[in-house]
């Protein structure tokens, strides 16, 4: 079943068009939203999640549409936007339970069991008493993936939910995220490859609005299956030194190369070409 | 920003949300209000006063204005600003598209915080119950005892300069907006002189006359009707509450009826005060 049904969006901030008919769908699992910066990623979770309206095209969410019913859909809904901006003088309890509160939990030992719950989940469990200004970044970051959890939504969207975490708690987040989504929907914006090769069923790749790959990242390093190449020398725009002092080439083959295997980083250069190193348009 | 804040306009869908999260947000609220650090420096404050006052210049004058107004300043003053700086928080934060994609609605939440003010409110009733307690123990000499209206304008300014503070976090939410507010206050409270007895406009409104030094000898009080003050006072709390419900909910001539009813009552009433 399809629990997300994009078609046809668009979506302009005053003449530019962020969305430019974009249409994908999706369902449950883990779905990954790849795209250069500006490419529309928050644009599209904003209106997913109910902040912003299409101009036009149509959405449907979990089987309704959202400018009609977007109550039922906030009610199933977790959402971690990529600036959350928090109450800075709360704790981290506090700050959750309100979260709770406001997703009517209205009862108290529930809701506070369930607090727990999702502090634990992303390993905060030790700060939880902490005020939230006096956490790190990443630490931050998790307080945020707890509040989206709460009350087990069956569509959470996350936008950029791995930024900054340190490697330990990046594996802990794939875990999590990766159970989560054995039944529900989960959608997340990102910009680490690596995330979406570990943990996505399928991949959604944005470009200037559009959508410029949709499929599973197998199929997205498929794409530069044959086209990456080691070499002493550097070629085109696609290429870059690696550790071991020799160039990763993507595309044509060099002088002296030797063909490897392509990641999904390797397909999703290429899918977008100049795009994705910051020229062209 | 903007255009974010006009897509998300309530419309009655979002009052759909359960009423029943409302008495548990409006206690959070509360708490988080009861426990800023400007409401707690405004009853530091007040208690400082009455130590002082009971220290040093204790008398029949100061003792009756101590029980009547003194809540005003600084408690009311202060208590002002922490609604408005809680009510405010997570806009200050960048926090609301979280909040504002949430079942319960912001109409939900503006309520919640109106409601919030009841915590200092009570807070206050209370202190005034013990202020009264310590006067009887002490025997205090006091020129009359003072009414239960009396007793309760400082209260109810306290009640209202919360629910104003919320008022002023949603419909002026700019940075110093709540200064600007304050200065206004305290400018209409300086409407009419105490001869007049029309200084009962305002809030901080003297009740004893203070005459020559010593102020604390008992010179009669100014002319007017304490009770309808009371009434005025409880009026413009009920408006100031309209106010805030008007900026988000979708209801918009309900609470505009009742804003305006409030203003007929505020009116009658601070007409029905002066001598
Ligand atoms: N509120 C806004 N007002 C005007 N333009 C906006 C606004 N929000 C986004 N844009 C523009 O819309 C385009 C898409 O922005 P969006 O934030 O969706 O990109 P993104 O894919 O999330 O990028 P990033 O990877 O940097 O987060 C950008 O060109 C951006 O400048
Ligand atoms: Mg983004």
């Amino acid at each position: 079943m399809n629990t997300v049904v994009v078609t046809n969006v668009v979506k302009s901030y005053g003449r530019y068009r962020a969305l430019d008919g974009l249409s994908f769908t999706t369902g449950p699992g883990v779905t990954g939203l790849l795209g250069p910066n500006g490419a529309g990623k928050t644009t599209l979770i904003r209106m997913l999640a109910t902040v912003l309206t299409v101009d036009s095209g149509t959405l449907r969410l979990l089987g309704r549409d959202p400018s009609a019913e977007r109550l039922p859909i906030r009610r199933r809904l977790g959402y971690l936007p990529q600036e959350p901006g928090f109450h800075r003088s709360f704790t981290v309890f506090e700050f959750v339970d309100y979260v709770a509160i406001l997703k009517e939990l209205t009862d108290r030992r529930e809701r506070h069991d369930e607090v727990r719950r999702v502090i634990a989940e992303v390993g905060l469990a030790a700060v939880s008493g902490k005020r939230i200004r006096a956490l790190s970044g990443g630490m931050r970051r998790r307080v945020g993936i707890a509040q989206a959890l709460l009350g087990e939504p069956e569509l959470v969207l996350l936008d950029e939910p791995t930024a900054g975490l340190d490697p330990e708690q990046r594996l802990r987040f794939r875990d999590l995220i990766s159970r989560i989504g054995e039944n529900r929907t989960v959608l997340l914006a990102t910009h680490q490859t690596e995330d979406v090769a570990a943990l996505c069923g399928r991949v959604v790749v944005l470009d200037q609005g559009r959508c410029a790959f949709e499929g599973t990242p197998e199929e997205l390093r498929r794409v530069a299956e044959g086209q990456v190449w080691l070499s002493p020398e550097r070629s085109g725009m696609l290429s870059w030194r690696t550790g071991e002092g020799l160039f990763r080439n993507i595309g044509g083959a060099p002088a002296a190369a030797r063909l490897v295997e392509p990641t999904i980083e390797d397909g999703y250069l290429l899918l977008l070409g100049d795009a994705a190193v910051g020229v062209g348009s | 920003m903007i255009v974010e804040l006009l897509e998300s306009h309530e419309d009655h869908e979002d009052l759909e949300d359960k009423v029943s999260a409302l008495p548990v947000l409006a206690l959070t609220e509360a708490r988080r209000l009861l426990r800023h650090p400007l409401t707690l420096l405004g009853f530091a404050l007040f208690a400082l006063s009455v130590v002082t006052e009971v220290g040093d210049y204790w008398g029949p004058r100061p003792a009756f204005s101590l029980i009547t107004n003194g809540m005003v300043l600084w408690l009311g003053v202060l208590v002002f600003f922490a609604a408005e700086l809680v009510a405010s928080a997570s806009r200050r934060a960048g926090g609301d598209e979280l909040l504002g994609v949430l079942p319960t609605s912001r109409t939900r939440r503006t309520a919640a915080s109106c409601l919030a003010a009841l915590g200092p409110f009570l807070v206050a009733c209370l202190v005034q119950a013990m202020l009264c307690a310590g006067y009887a123990v002490w025997e205090v000499p006091l020129e009359r005892p003072p009414t239960i209206f009396e007793l309760a304008s400082g209260p109810l300014c306290v009640l209202g300069a919360g629910v104003l503070g919320v008022a002023s976090a949603r419909w002026l939410p700019w940075r110093g907006s709540s200064m600007l507010v304050m200065v206004a206050l305290i400018l209409y409270n300086n409407i009419g002189d105490e001869a007049t007895g029309r200084h009962l406009l305002g809030f901080y409104a003297e009740l004893p006359i203070w005459g020559q030094w010593p102020y604390r000898a008992a010179k009669g009080f100014h002319p007017g009707n304490t009770d309808w003050h009371a009434v005025y006072l409880l009026a413009l709390c009920l408006g100031a509450g309209a106010l805030a419900m008007l900026r988000d909910s979708p209801r918009r001539w309900f609470w505009l009826g009742a804003g305006a009813l409030t203003l007929v009552l505020a009116v009658v009433a601070g007409w029905a005060q002066l001598p």
